[in-house]
């Protein structure tokens, strides 16, 4: 048992030093890229796209990378191998017992579902809410002089609370099913054991016969059904989200790659140098904004410098 | 790297479980279950 555990212990370490050095250099490839990219895009592009929105962007969508090609895929593997060696381990143990056990996996499950899912609706109204009341602030802020000017400050305090009040009640209730939902998971999960021992105990009391060893059950065969199976449902249960952070990831990849591979219309450096002799001559130019088409800036412009 | 990471992540998924596999080798090196009627027996 002293070895297996050195063994896991190892194994884990080189598991998450490799893969967290692995997705920080990937990380940080992938915001280099991502703003040299878009430093060497023409304007009309940035009337497309939200200058504002790109740093932040750039952060959070290299992180969600950073999730998917580090962790996440050696936590879904090693989830994969958890399950399958636990069950087997179950199974192998005392099928019969093994297949009591599973019982559990229902509930366990709806609890999972619960649990992971408590209070994600409330979590996104009160961040809009937060979002629409610093909306108000931001606003009042930037242009405080005209709203002093129109006495509007209380106004504007009053705007700012309505979201704020907002946030507040939806906080109450996300902390409510957050409580309730570590209180329903905590319970199943000692309910589980209670099960898994009382079924356990039956076992050996009736003097049932364990095809496994030829032998009716005894307290190792016990222990050894119920947490290998205990590991194999629990490993198989927590690999839900692993594969939620690689589809979010691979998202993410695809719409950072594709600012990152976009070769602009007008190249700002094309990497030789020009001589430039002569003048420049404009006849009949007409331009209009891509995003703006039916507003015409220049109409048959000539200038020549 | 990575595929090695990877490696090193099934194997520490499998290593887990060998837990349950061995503490049931070490219970049922105790012997079988007795009754408390029989330790009892056993005692006096």
């Amino acid at each position: 048992m002293v070895a297996c555990g050195a063994f896991v212990g190892l194994t884990g370490f080189f598991y998450w030093y490799i893969s967290l050095k692995f997705a920080d250099t990937m990380a940080r490839r992938t915001k280099e890229n991502f703003l040299e990219s878009v430093l060497k895009q023409e304007s009309a592009w940035f009337d497309a796209n939200n200058s504002n929105e790109l740093a932040a962007r750039m952060t959070k969508e290299s992180m969600s990378i950073c999730k998917a090609v580090g962790e996440k895929p050696g936590l879904l593997l090693q989830a994969a191998g958890m399950s399958i060696c636990g069950l087997t381990i179950g199974f192998t143990l005392g099928w019969s017992l093994a297949l009591t056990m599973l019982a559990i996996v229902p509930v366990m499950s709806i609890v999972g579902i619960i649990f992971s899912s408590a209070g994600a609706t409330k979590f996104a109204k009160s961040l809009k809410a937060y979002g629409q009341s610093a909306g108000y602030a931001e606003q009042a802020l930037s242009a405080i002089k005209v709203v002093v000017a129109f006495g509007m400050e209380s106004c504007e305090v009053t705007n700012y609370s309505k979201y704020l009040s907002i946030s507040k009640q939806m906080g109450r209730k996300l902390m409510f099913n957050s409580a309730l939902a570590i209180a329903l998971f905590i319970g199943c999960l000692f309910g589980s054991y209670a099960y898994g021992f009382f079924m356990g105990g039956l076992w050996i009391d009736r003097g049932y016969y364990n095809s496994a060893y030829g032998r009716v059950y005894q307290g190792g065969d016990i222990l050894g059904v119920f947490w290998g199976v205990l590991f194999g449902f629990f490993a198989l249960s927590t690999s839900i989200p692993h594969i939620k952070a690689i589809t979010e990831g691979k998202v993410a990849g695809k719409q950072t790659y594709d600012i990152i591979e976009r070769v602009p219309n007008i190249s700002p450096s094309s990497g030789k140098d020009i001589e430039v002799k002569g003048s420049i001559e404009f006849k009949d130019v007409n331009f209009y904004y891509p995003t703006r088409t039916d507003n015409m800036v220049l109409k048959n412009f000539s200038c020549t410098f | 790297m990575m595929y090695f990471s990877w490696i090193m992540s099934i194997l520490t998924g499998i290593g887990m479980p060998l837990f349950a596999l061995f503490i049931s080798r070490m219970f049922n090196s105790f012997g079988p279950a007795k009754s408390p009627e029989d330790t009892l027996k056993t005692v006096t």
